[in-house]
């Protein structure tokens, strides 16, 4: 991969690009006191009780950095995500994105989602093409970016395969490929990797730091409830506290920068954080009682 | 050992994908890597249990005997029943009923049929009237569309559509008469009442029942009205509309046949109750023969297509079964 970035010449133009995004100050997404809440209903309560899922969250993205959102299950991380895609409104609050209020989803956000959303009537070359289709792009203009998309996340020669003859890593490149294509300028990420094994999710993180970091900088928010991961990916990581969900803590991650290359296991910084995110999500999870309670 | 034959390759196979894998970095297709290897591994080692097992029931020859003893054991009970009743005028057996299908078939015009011409002009009036009911009932694919989509209009036709759906349509003819009259317009008109029917219920479940991660998608990437009709929710219900289109195919098939026998009284189902009245129980046999034979293809038909046109599906249920 980075042979052929500087082969390419890439290289020069990525991080003078990378350095004009970090040197614009002012922030990407602004996320200010989003509160949700939902109305559950059971068969004893025919009525249902509201459910504050989100009590008041702000953070912002920095341009080009990689966020993480950790917290335990059911603190609304995803609810958060879909609300800063415009997916779904939230009860107060709002979403700046690009100096603008979000209220339904922005061309310019790509979102990955959680079940890989692909389409299972079309092949992987046509479920990358599926944004671009829909905004009118012509074929052979969308034959070359989604060719370009496919090879960056190395599904090259698995063009003409349907969803359901590919793995789920693999499927998750799809999907990855797919909101690349539009060129976002920001890169909504939910739980991506929840559902592909052990061994496959470690590839599936570092290709794409590589991809993020590298060969298509761009700033990312990834949803997560994986520890290591969240460190391995982020420059910054959103600590979210149980229901209602409420920033804890927004911390830095001070890891070299393409982490990928170094067995960061034994790193004293990694095992600082990795403790201290534990702590935290432990202290959530029993003092509040998460056991025993429905997650949402 | 040095000169075994088997071991050999599969080291190489594994040092090439090894220094392709440091050479170009990770983003080599890891899983199809793994499979190819385990594929190596089996040919090299030559394991055969791995062959997806197969029953003796797939195999072809021994598909068609089934059928075969099928036919043979219905004929045997058949011959049984008619020597039991032994009545040529209440059932005939099956070899006069052959007898007079082939004869017809073979353009043969019994009395009761002059002046109609063959039985091949009967059969073609009927799939005409199969045919343009079915086509009318095709409307019901942008009502099912349009009523899985949009909650009023599934409120205001849906009573309808249950209340139209629950009548016996044939109770319907005798008003029919007195409308439309009992000319070919009206035998298609009761085929496409008959079917149009199954293909709104299915449209409209398969739309109401697109899953809503596949709606997000579109969401997400902003898609229009239209775009949202046409490329999501319309291919994924695709595979009920046409089951939809199957179902009500078959129904066209008795709507045509029992217009023809109550409402026009012409053709297939007229030629049943003529053979009938003048006693001529092989050949009013025959008729029916022939017409369950027209319903047969109706519903087999669509079955091919269904098949080529949702090989995404059709495989997709397959590896999943596999799997389990």
């Amino acid at each position: 991969m980075s042979f052929l970035i500087r082969f390419i010449g890439l290289d020069v133009l990525l991080s003078s690009r990378l350095q004009t995004l970090q040197r614009s100050s002012s922030s990407v997404v602004q996320v200010n006191d989003i509160r949700k809440s939902f109305i559950k209903r059971s068969s004893s309560n025919r009525n249902g009780e509201r459910v504050e899922v989100l009590g008041g969250v702000s953070f912002e993205l920095r341009p080009g950095s990689f966020t993480s959102i950790i917290g335990p299950s059911g603190c609304g991380k995803t609810t958060l995500l879909r609300i800063i895609d415009g997916l779904i409104p939230p009860d107060s609050g709002e979403i700046i994105f690009n100096g603008e209020p979000v209220r339904s989803p922005p061309p310019k956000m790509g979102f990955v989602f959680q079940g890989f959303g692909l389409l299972p009537w079309r092949t992987v070359k046509k479920n990358v093409e599926f944004g671009l289709e829909l905004r009118g792009v012509p074929k052979e203009e969308r034959d070359a970016i989604a060719q370009k998309y496919i090879e960056i996340v190395g599904l090259s020669g698995f063009e003409n395969h349907y969803p359901h003859e590919i793995s789920g890593g693999m499927q998750q490149r799809v999907g990855l490929a797919r909101a690349l294509t539009i060129d976002p300028d920001v890169l909504l990420m939910d739980e991506p990797f929840a559902s592909v094994d052990m061994q496959t999710r470690e590839i599936l993180q570092k290709q794409l730091l590589q991809i993020v970091k590298g060969a298509v900088p761009k700033t990312t928010l990834f949803v997560t409830h994986n520890i290591d991961e969240a460190i391995f990916l982020s420059d910054e990581i959103v600590l979210l506290t149980t229901r209602p969900g409420m920033v804890k803590e927004v911390i830095k991650v001070n890891l070299p920068a393409e982490r990928w290359r170094y067995d960061l296991r034994q790193d004293p910084e990694y095992i600082r954080l990795r403790n201290y995110v534990w702590q935290f999500l432990e202290r959530e999870i029993i003092e509040k009682g998460v056991f025993g309670s429905a997650n949402a | 050992m040095p000169n075994s034959t088997e071991r050999p390759p599969l080291k190489n196979g594994q040092e090439i994908r090894v220094s392709e894998t440091t050479e170009v970095g990770q983003l080599e297709p890891t899983e199809g890597g793994e499979r190819e290897e385990l594929g190596q591994a089996e040919y090299h080692v030559g394991i055969r249990s791995k062959e997806p097992y197969r029953s003796l029931v797939d195999t072809l020859p021994f598909r068609i005997a089934l059928v075969l003893l099928s036919f043979g054991i219905f004929l045997a009970l058949w011959q049984v029943l008619t020597d039991l009743i032994n009545s040529q005028t209440i059932l005939s057996g099956p070899v006069p009923v052959i007898k007079a299908l082939v004869a017809l078939l073979a353009g043969y015009v019994p009395i009761g049929m002059q002046g109609m011409g063959n039985i091949y002009t009967s059969i073609l009036t009927t799939l005409e009237i199969i045919g343009a009911g079915f086509a009318f009932s095709l409307v019901g694919v942008p009502i099912g569309l349009v009523m899985g989509r949009w909650k009023a209009a599934e409120f205001i036709i849906d009573p309808w559509i249950n209340a139209l759906y629950s009548i016996p349509m044939v109770a319907l003819i005798p008003i029919l008469y007195v409308l439309i009259g009992s000319g070919f317009w009206a035998a298609v008109f009761i085929a496409f009442i008959l079917s149009v029917f199954t293909v709104i219920v299915n449209t409209y479940s398969g739309v109401k029942y697109t899953s809503s991660s596949l709606a997000e998608v579109g969401k997400t990437f902003g898609a229009s009205e239209f775009q949202f009709l046409g490329k999501i929710i319309f291919p994924a219900s695709l595979p009920d509309i046409v089951a939809g289109m199957r179902l009500g195919l078959g129904r066209a098939v008795l709507g045509a046949v029992v217009a023809e026998a109550l409402l026009t009284r012409t053709d297939l189902g007229q030629l049943m109750l003529t053979f009938n009245e003048y006693l001529d129980t092989p050949d009013m046999m025959a008729v029916i023969f022939i017409i369950a034979g027209l319903g047969i293809i109706a519903l087999q038909t669509p079955k091919l297509l269904e098949r080529r046109l949702f090989k995404w599906k059709e495989s997709e249920r397959l590896s999943r079964g596999l799997k389990r």
